[in-house]
């Protein structure tokens, strides 16, 4: 770097970032033209934002495309590489799908137009940001805008006490692993005397610490602290404890973003990370199996936790536990036989997709019939009589997530398993299996609730259905019946 | 080189305990602002540690770093102090323990 010519900021890169520019900027037009409207045509701005996202991801397909060598922009603290891409891609559709089925939450519970939308757009940008970031510190402050955004659209319902609560919660459980996260990026850059990854992976693989503090317990210590931060976004165990108050007590559509757009990003720099840490000659086993440990805990708690769960929030919110630890458990073999980190690459691009499709469904599903869709699992019988299109939705996404076949769910979970077989761990790939199929109970028990029980007396009309909910939760649900059959996949995974 | 052993021990037995004060006191902790405090306390905990990692490899990085950080707990602060105020209005106390509502 000394002897690279001095420019603070490299314009010609301000092209790489377009996508997160046109999110940000759109962001800022609409909280513009939050002031310049009147109230009763605020609605118009879910168009803007709509607007925004669509431009975000045009932009994406027109200069982010990439072919085979990643893009570095920025002095290498961001790159765009082919899982960036498709992390990008996720989180703009995620983003335009909580869009398309926010309007009738948004009038329901009385909740700022402006802000709202403002702030999904501010977390799209963030997510992206993150899920391209090679470098601790552009890392850490991406995951704090990121967070920031989240806390504040978690308590946006400022009327309900519930939604105060979840902020609350999320806001102090968050910083705190922040807190535990930001002192382990310290020891790391102590032992290896860099930030950006590129230069810690060299180094490691050099097999020497450069740092002033060249002791691999500092760097291991640093890194199991960073992966507190880490656990609490992915809500992986143990550090899951706040999601269930947290989904249950947002709005329905930030609980979505929160449970898909924010853990794709999440997921994508954790595996670059970890990757990077796959390269150490002699590290530590104990980070393995600390790791190894985090993802069965993960994958326990979550069966355990949503079985007893009567309210829908807090069943995904379980949910999203054991689907983070399958999604570990595709990556942490790959720590110990680097050879295979390709392979787990492409195994968690694929449950990436999956993921985040029949995720989002069952929460536009959910959003989608307003307050009612907030709130115990009983509000869902008879669901199958009263709105057929919904009720259908949502049950090929609890089928698709419990791992049935031909649903994307079913063979996402193939790939994640097969990773754990490859090397030799099949306990691994046993406690897997049969965790999707102990799941059937819970995710099977909304399924039997919405078609073989009698709707409640005072529910008995059908809901008032959107036309753009209807687009988005019948677009969602197709794509998880249809998209494994769709040979696109193989190159988009690639 | 002695010196600088010296101060890099020093600084990074201080900043790891101001961190393990603010860890332990959030636990402790039932008052909100107090929570807020602790998590401060470990944001400039780690802070202490980049300068002196920074100061010790004689490379500016950790400065840098230092100054984004305390940006970020700025901000921080601005979200838990807002919802703070929010939730003190409604509820006429800050602690913990009143924040159940959501264990159904």
């Amino acid at each position: 770097l000394d002897d690279a010519p001095l420019t603070l900021l490299p314009l010609g890169d301000l092209v790489k970032i377009a996508p997160m520019l046109a999110a940000g900027l759109s962001a800022i037009v609409v909280l513009l033209l939050d002031l310049a409207l009147p109230p009763a045509k605020r609605g118009a701005l879910a168009f803007v934002a709509l607007a925004g996202l669509v431009v975000a991801l045009v932009v994406l397909h027109a200069f982010g495309r990439v072919s085979s060598e990643p893009i570095a922009a920025f002095y290498d603290c961001l790159r765009f590489d082919r899982l960036t891409f498709l992390a990008h891609n996720l989180i703009l559709a995620s983003a335009v799908f909580f869009v398309l089925v926010s309007p009738r939450y948004l009038q329901d519970r009385l909740l700022p137009w402006g802000e709202y939308y403002a702030l999904i757009l501010f977390a799209a940008m963030a997510m992206m940001a993150l899920a391209a970031s090679r470098e601790l510190v552009t890392m850490f402050v991406n995951l704090e805008l990121l967070s920031f955004t989240l806390y504040v659209l978690a308590g946006l319902e400022r009327e309900n006490l519930r939604s105060t609560e979840a902020a609350f919660k999320y806001f102090t459980i968050g910083s705190y692993a922040a807190a535990f996260m930001l002192f382990g990026l310290a020891l790391i850059y102590g032992a290896t005397g860099a930030t950006q990854f590129d230069v810690i992976a060299e180094s490691l693989a050099a097999g020497e610490l450069r740092g002033p503090l060249p002791s691999s317990i500092a760097l291991s210590a640093g890194l199991a602290l960073a992966m507190v931060g880490f656990g609490f976004k992915l809500t992986l165990a143990p550090f899951q404890m706040y999601a269930p108050d947290v989904y249950a007590g947002a709005p329905t559509p930030v609980a979505g973003l929160i449970a898909t757009g924010s853990k794709v990003a999440t997921m994508a720099i954790l595996f670059q990370l970890l990757s990077v840490i796959a390269g150490w000659a002699d590290r530590p086993d104990a980070l393995y199996w600390g790791l190894y440990a985090m993802t069965v805990a993960s994958i326990v708690v979550g069966g355990v936790g949503a079985i007893v769960q009567a309210n829908f929030k807090r069943l995904m919110a379980y949910s999203g536990v054991s689907h983070g630890g399958y999604m570990m458990l595709a990556l942490v073999p790959a720590l110990r036989d680097p050879s295979l980190l390709d392979d787990s690459r492409r195994a968690i691009a694929y449950y990436l997709i999956a993921y985040v499709l029949m995720t989002a469904t069952a929460f536009g599903v959910a959003a989608s019939l307003g307050s009612e869709g907030d709130g115990k699992l009983d509000r869902f019988s008879g669901l199958g009589r009263r709105s057929p299109l919904l009720a259908g939705a949502l049950a090929i996404s609890l089928l698709s997530l419990t791992g049935v076949p031909p649903t994307v769910g079913f063979f996402g979970k193939v790939y994640l398993f097969s990773i754990p077989i490859a090397a030799g761990d099949y306990l691994l790939a046993v406690l897997g299996v049969l965790a999707s199929v102990a799941s059937a109970y819970y995710y099977l028990r909304a399924i039997v609730r919405m078609y073989m029980e009698e709707p409640h007396r005072d529910r008995r009309e059908p809901p008032r259905v959107e036309i753009f909910n209807a687009f988005a939760v019948a677009v969602g649900s197709a794509g998880v019946l249809l998209v494994a059959l769709w040979p696109v996949m193989d190159s988009w995974v690639d | 080189v002695s010196n600088v052993n010296a101060m890099l021990q020093g600084n990074l037995a201080l900043a790891m305990t101001l961190f393990a004060i603010g860890a332990f006191g959030f636990l402790w902790k039932r008052n909100a602002i107090g929570m807020l405090l602790c998590i401060e306390l470990m944001f400039n905990a780690a802070n202490l540690a980049f300068v002196t990692l920074a100061q010790a490899a004689g490379r500016a990085e950790g400065v840098a770093i230092f100054i984004f950080v305390i940006t970020i707990a700025a901000a921080e602060a601005g979200i838990g102090l807002a919802l703070f105020i929010k939730i003190f209005t409604e509820k006429g106390s800050i602690d913990v323990e009143t924040m159940s509502m959501l264990r159904d």
